[in-house]
């Protein structure tokens, strides 16, 4: 049974490649436009593998993060930041939230897909 | 015989004649007419008998009958004849005389002529008898004359009660003036003892009198009467009872004498010795009387007192004086007594001593001399000893002053009243006062030495001072003729302690050490005086109570208030605003209190109050006992000092202000770079991150995906670069005009073409979706403005228009110009703006909450706004979710 991952991401284009990407691995993708739409879903899909972008509308990143780690049903579940904000300015606000990896846009398939695996084979 | 009877009858009418008078001078008659004859008988008159019942008639007349006459003259005669011729017949003595007569006739015939001649003798002897009878009965007349005035006269009263019940009783008329005239008649009728009259407490002794002379036939007593005037008298009362030869009382007969002076003066002797002995007993003087020999016969309390504790010695009458006094005073006592005794009068000192203190005594020993012989002498002695040691004291100050008096340095002459010299000090310049050379000496008057010319200028000095002013002057005056002198002279009355005026005083104080001092004092204080007033400073003084008491002249230029409008004034509430008041006033109670102050900085009012600020310091001022009298003040004009160090402050602040807000700018900047780069290359890695993404994609699974999967993807690489490069552009727009290098250019604009082009070429760049409706509402064809900023600043809003209005299909372009502004504005209808967005609309890469679905770069407002702000220029947002926003932009319009 394929791994299943929540890839969040508000830009359209951004969220078509990483979706598309993962499915051709092998994962089943559950794409999000926007915090709020991801956190809807959650609530009867849990993943095992959130990939979350930090701004965006509705519902950013953090805040995502924040009621998944509120939520004991999916607390649980690892996260993976993937943003353009360079990681320094966020490192600690990350690791208080127990965040798994930080993905830093951009970067190539290679190394997504690595992070990805290293994180699921846990 | 005829003779006899002729002679009888002539000396019954001599006893006739005289019963009227007091019976001793019908005694004496009786006697002298028996001693020229014997009657043949006598008639005797009847008062006479009575009243003289000690008249012997028998032992008289012998065996010769006696005759009484009573009844009137006439009668009396004729009676008296008859018992004559009866008498003569009968009477023994007749027939013996008649035998005698018959002897005496026959010798007369014997002798017959010598009869003759006696009888012619016998004329004449009668002759002589009747000159002789008549000129005795004148004498016997003035006698009883005589007689009954001494007796009515007299002052005593002499009274005689009858008491054989006939009821002769008598008092003289003296009574009536000491008794009363009623009294008087009483007693003559009733013979009461004027018992009314006697005081009630003085009655027993006239009765126990009359008591007594019932019993002993004699009494007198003392007793008072009253007065009419209701005092009393004093009388003196002698009585004794007359008995007859069987010792039958026949009268009680009495003298009553007024003894009122006489006891009145005994009461007043006796009130005065009273007092005396009061006195005597009592008087501090210690008085002793002692006989010719010196023994004591009287001595007082004070004496006793005396002796016993001096002399230890209680004096005894019967003493000698000397024996006791102390023993050294013996001798002296001794002596001084004997002197007293030779008639002197010794006044002396004594000095005792008890307890080691001096008693000191003035004695007088005084001889009592009686017809020319001293009987007695008494000493007198007082105790002057407070007297002695104030006079001990009073001569050693009058010593003192002396001394004072003649070793000043000052000249002091004493004047009496009328300018007599009393005394004057042994101090040489009086000559110099007086421009004399006469040496001067008391007793004499003071104008004799004043010149002439001067003297009535001196008088009007001395009546000055008599009228109670006391004159003080300082003279320059020649001494000696050597040189000018000064003198301070001063005149003043001179009073006794009981402001009796005793004269005056001169009294001359040499100056001239003063007067050298005092013009080197002036001479500095004037230099001083100067450097204050000249120096270049503001300085001026205050007295104790604030009020300024000098005021030089740079005060007087800086403030504008000369000196004579300062002094007087208190330079706080003169000079100072409200404020300093308080302040100030505990500084000036500081220096004033001996604590300097320096330094400080006070702003003064001048006249046109103007602030001129003055760095002050205070200094307390000392008079020559160092007590402090006020303070001075020196400042310091540090107006223009203040002005320039206000602008200099004035300066660094603004700079300073500036600085920091060059400074706040640049670090705005430069945070504003910061995140402006941060958001740029976020907004870069998106679409890196599809390219990335894509390209990836595209080289891992070319051999498994479509060659349509493969354009679609390259398709979106392509859209993400011109993403990119459009995104590029804004961020070098932004950065232009951040680094300023973005200038206006402007130019001529063709309102209508520019629009017209800018409208179609949106509707093309934004596919057609919208048609623009272009309305134009301009006077002026063209404005003066930059079109390359307008250009951007249109297409900004045209694109964001057609990107947020998706539904719609058109949007509105509104041009207006005038002379002054152009206004755009573009309204579109669409999905509108949050209100809590608007904002930060303008913020680089800001995007409203419902933009995310709407591709953008989130620069393009703030692009509009920089432009805007390029042009001076403003921008207005209206928007309503659901139905579209207006945005308006105006740009005014310059004019060369």
């Amino acid at each position: 049974m394929p791994k299943k991952i929540m890839v969040v991401e508000d830009t359209p284009d951004l969220l078509q490649h990483v979706t598309d990407f993962l499915t051709m691995e092998g994962y089943d993708v559950e794409p999000c436009s926007n915090g709020h739409d991801a956190y809807r879903k959650l609530a009867y899909s849990k993943p095992d593998l959130i990939i979350t972008d930090l701004l965006m509308p509705k519902l950013d990143g953090f805040a995502l993060i924040e009621k998944i780690k509120q939520d004991k049903t999916m607390q649980h579940i690892p996260v993976a930041i993937f943003s353009a904000k360079p990681p320094h300015e966020n490192e600690a606000r990350a690791l208080s939230l127990n965040v798994q990896a930080f993905i830093k846009k951009p970067c190539s398939l290679d190394d997504l897909h690595e992070i990805v695996k290293s994180i699921l084979d846990k | 015989m005829r003779i006899h009877h002729w002679l009888c009858i002539l000396f019954c009418l001599e006893l006739l004649f005289s019963c009227n008078r007091a019976s001793s001078s019908g005694k004496l008659s009786a006697e002298f007419s028996y001693a020229v004859m014997v009657p043949d008988i006598v008639i005797v008159h009847a008062g006479m008998a009575l009243f003289q019942p000690d008249f012997e008639v028998e032992r008289i007349t012998g065996t010769q009958p006696i005759s009484i006459l009573l009844g009137a003259f006439v009668c009396l005669l004729v009676l008296s004849a008859v018992v004559m011729v009866f008498a003569l017949r009968k009477s023994r003595a007749y027939r013996e005389l008649n035998k005698r007569h018959e002897a005496l006739l026959i010798t007369n015939k014997e002798f017959a002529a010598a009869n003759e001649e006696l009888k012619y003798t016998n004329q004449k002897l009668e002759d002589a008898h009747v000159k002789i009878a008549e000129q005795t009965q004148t004498i016997l007349r003035q006698k009883d004359e005589q007689l009954n005035r001494v007796l009515d006269s007299s002052q005593d009263i002499i009274w005689s009660i009858d008491l054989t019940g006939a009821g002769k009783h008598y008092i003289s008329r003296s009574a009536t003036q000491v008794l009363g005239d009623n009294v008087r008649g009483e007693l003559l009728i009733d013979a009461i003892y004027w018992q009314h009259l006697v005081l009630e407490e003085d009655w027993p002794l006239k009765e126990e009198a009359l008591r007594n002379v019932s019993l002993d036939g004699y009494a007198e007593c003392t007793y008072r009467i009253r007065t009419a005037d209701d005092g009393y008298q004093w009388l003196f009362e002698k009585m004794h009872v007359v008995d007859d030869e069987n010792g039958m009382p026949l009268r009680q007969e009495g003298i009553i004498v007024d003894i009122t002076n006489q006891k009145k003066a005994e009461e007043i002797i006796l009130r005065y010795q009273q007092q005396i002995d009061i006195i005597f007993s009592n008087t501090q003087e210690n008085i002793v009387l002692m006989d010719f020999t010196g023994k004591v016969l009287l001595f007082n309390k004070a004496f006793e007192y005396f002796a016993e504790a001096v002399t230890g010695v209680r004096p005894v009458v019967g003493k000698y004086i000397w024996d006791i006094t102390t023993k050294d005073r013996r001798e002296v006592s001794q002596r001084l007594f004997q002197e007293a005794l030779e008639g002197k009068l010794i006044k002396t000192t004594a000095v005792f001593y008890m307890q080691d203190n001096a008693i000191y005594h003035s004695v007088r020993y005084e001889p009592i001399i009686s017809d020319g012989k001293t009987t007695h002498v008494a000493i007198i002695a007082s105790d002057i000893t407070q007297l002695k040691e104030q006079e001990n004291i009073l001569r050693e100050s009058e010593a003192n002053l002396k001394a004072i008096f003649d070793n000043t340095r000052d000249s002091f002459t004493l004047l009496s009243p009328d300018y007599t010299i009393i005394a004057f000090n042994k101090a040489n310049f009086q000559n110099v006062l007086l421009r004399t050379n006469k040496e001067l000496r008391t007793g004499v008057n003071l104008l004799e030495y004043i010149d002439e010319d001067r003297r009535s200028a001196f008088t009007y000095l001395l009546e000055r001072v008599e009228n109670g002013e006391m004159i003080s002057y300082e003279a320059n005056l020649q001494n000696g003729g050597l040189e000018a002198a000064w003198f301070k002279i001063t005149i003043s009355q001179v009073r006794s302690a009981e402001g009796k005026l005793f004269g005056y005083c001169i009294e001359a104080h040499d100056i001239n050490e003063q007067k050298e001092f005092e013009g080197t004092l002036t001479a500095i204080a004037r230099e001083l005086s100067s450097l204050i007033e000249n120096a270049n400073v503001p300085i001026f003084g205050i007295d104790q109570h604030g009020k300024i008491n000098e005021w030089n002249r740079v005060s007087a230029e800086l403030t504008g208030f000369s000196r004579t409008e300062m002094i007087g004034r208190d330079w706080i509430t003169n000079l100072l605003e409200p404020e300093y008041h308080e302040v100030v006033t505990a500084i000036m109670k500081d220096a004033l209190s001996g604590v300097p102050v320096s330094n400080f900085e006070l702003p003064v009012l001048s006249r046109k109050k103007q602030k001129i600020s003055l760095l002050l310091s205070v200094s307390p001022r000392k008079d020559a006992e160092h007590k402090i009298v006020g303070a001075t003040i020196v400042g310091q004009n540090i107006t223009e000092l203040i002005e320039y160090k206000q602008n200099l402050e004035r300066m660094v602040y603004d700079r300073t202000r500036e600085l920091n807000e060059a400074l706040q700018k640049e670090k705005e900047l430069v945070e504003m770079k910061s995140k402006f780069v941060s958001i740029a290359s976020h907004e870069f890695r998106t679409p890196l991150s599809s390219i990335s993404l894509a390209s990836g994609f595209i080289k891992k699974y070319k051999q498994k995906i479509t060659p349509e999967e493969v354009d679609k993807r390259l398709d979106n690489i392509e859209k993400q670069v011109g993403h990119m490069t459009h995104l590029l552009d804004d961020v070098l727009l932004i950065g232009k005009t951040e680094a300023g290098k973005l200038v206006v250019h402007p130019s001529e604009v063709d309102i209508a073409d520019t629009f017209e082009r800018l409208k179609n070429e949106i509707e093309q760049s934004t596919g057609n979706t919208h048609t623009i409706r272009l309305h134009i509402d301009s006077i002026e064809g063209s404005v003066n403005t930059d079109e390359k900023l307008i250009r951007t600043m249109v297409i900004n809003l045209l694109t964001n228009a057609v990107k947020f209005s998706p539904g719609a299909s058109y949007v509105d372009l509104f041009v207006t110009a005038d002379y002054n502004k152009l206004a755009i504005g573009v309204k579109d209808y669409g999905i509108g703006i949050p209100e809590q967005d608007i904002k930060n609309l303008f913020e680089p890469f800001y995007r409203a909450s419902n933009a995310a679905d709407v591709e953008g770069t989130g620069l393009g407002l703030s692009i509009i706004k920089k432009a805007l702000d390029l042009l001076r220029g403003y921008v207005d947002i209206k928007s309503v979710i659901g139905q579209g926003t207006e945005i308006t932009i105006v740009i005014p319009l310059e004019h060369a």
